[in-house]
């Protein structure tokens, strides 16, 4: 095997090429996929895993527009199958009302505990890799405004398939 | 090739299949999987991996309530071979006192808190730990202040590989 040559089917359509002077395969296990959630009036967001997939994730960011009242918690909540609670992780800072913050979410960032230029965050995740059913819920826990604070999710995962 | 055709060595063993109309492999490295043990009265819990695979640690989420009984409790992570020797360690930021619940998530990238936040959470960094059968992984207060009744409940998110 040479580079560029491929394993094709009986049609002649082409899985597999090779991609290296090893003759190694590249396998399309975790393709790149963006998940977006950018409806308004609602800071309680989930995200379910379909049946036939599974998920890692790779990174999260927010976009949070707060209203009135109290100081709001971001925190990622992992659930299995049965919506039992199995993993959280809190944000390093609270969010007043009123006011747009940016939150970086991966698991090589540090853990701030106040907004740099004067609005941006990170914090620290793990890099789930989910089964189909899990859940991932994206939410302010204080729950002050859920209904009309607005919390816009970009998710960048790695999508593969079980079946 | 069609969905569930294989390819195979010399001596008729599969090792690929079709698992999908375009035809890609897929290549069955670390699955997912959850272990938990949701039993309560009991603050030293162990896993220990089974015979023909091997686990690799993901993350850790324990909801620890003590009890009354006065003392400070330290959560610790302990891995063992399979000769109950222990090999590693590693111990959260801050103690738990009586009368309350505290969360604890433990992974690889995660920052190492000393102080609870959000009142009850608190994280710890903890190697990707990758480990073969009969190897055990222990969590437990290490100051044992009341082990048979304070509860500690604890969902383990493993990747699993079979070696057989």
């Amino acid at each position: 095997m040479a580079i560029g040559n491929t394993a094709k089917d009986g049609t002649g359509t082409p899985y597999w090429q090779v991609v290296n002077d090893a003759g190694y395969i590249r396998v399309y296990d975790w393709e790149p996929e963006l998940q977006s959630d950018e409806a308004l009036n609602d800071s309680d967001k989930t995200f379910t895993v379909p049946a036939g997939e599974e998920w890692k994730i790779k990174w999260i960011w927010l976009e949070f527009t707060t209203g009135a009242g109290a100081n709001r918690q971001i925190e990622i909540q992992i659930q299995d199958g049965a919506a039992d609670v199995i993993d959280e992780v809190k944000v390093g800072i609270v969010q007043g009302a009123a006011i747009t913050r940016y939150y970086h979410l991966s698991p090589h960032s540090a853990d701030l505990a106040a907004f740099r230029d004067t609005d941006w965050l990170m914090t620290p995740i793990p890099e789930w890799v989910l089964p189909a059913g899990y859940v991932i819920r994206i939410w302010d826990n204080a729950a002050v405004l859920p209904a009309a604070d607005d919390l816009i999710i970009q998710m960048g995962i790695g999508k593969r398939s079980t079946t | 090739m069609a969905i569930g055709n294989t390819v195979k060595d010399g001596t008729g063993t599969p090792y690929w299949q079709v698992v999908n109309d375009a035809g890609y492999i897929r290549v069955y490295d670390w699955e997912p999987t959850l272990e938990a043990d949701e039993a309560l009265n009991d603050s030293d819990k162990t896993f220990t991996v089974p015979a023909g695979v091997e686990w690799k640690v993901k993350q850790i989420w324990v909801e620890f309530t003590s009890t009354a009984v006065v003392g400070n409790r330290q959560i610790e992570i302990q891995i063992q071979d399979d000769a109950a020797d222990v090999i590693c360690e590693m111990k959260v930021g801050a103690v738990q006192a009586a009368s309350i619940t505290r969360y604890y998530h433990l992974s690889a990238h995660a920052a190492d808190l000393v102080a609870f936040r959000d009142t009850d959470w608190l994280m710890t960094p903890i190697p990707e730990w990758v480990l073969p059968a009969g190897y055990v992984i222990r969590i437990w207060d290490n100051a044992a202040v009341d082990a048979a009744a304070d509860d500690v409940i604890i969902q383990l998110q493993i990747g699993v590989r079979s070696t057989s």
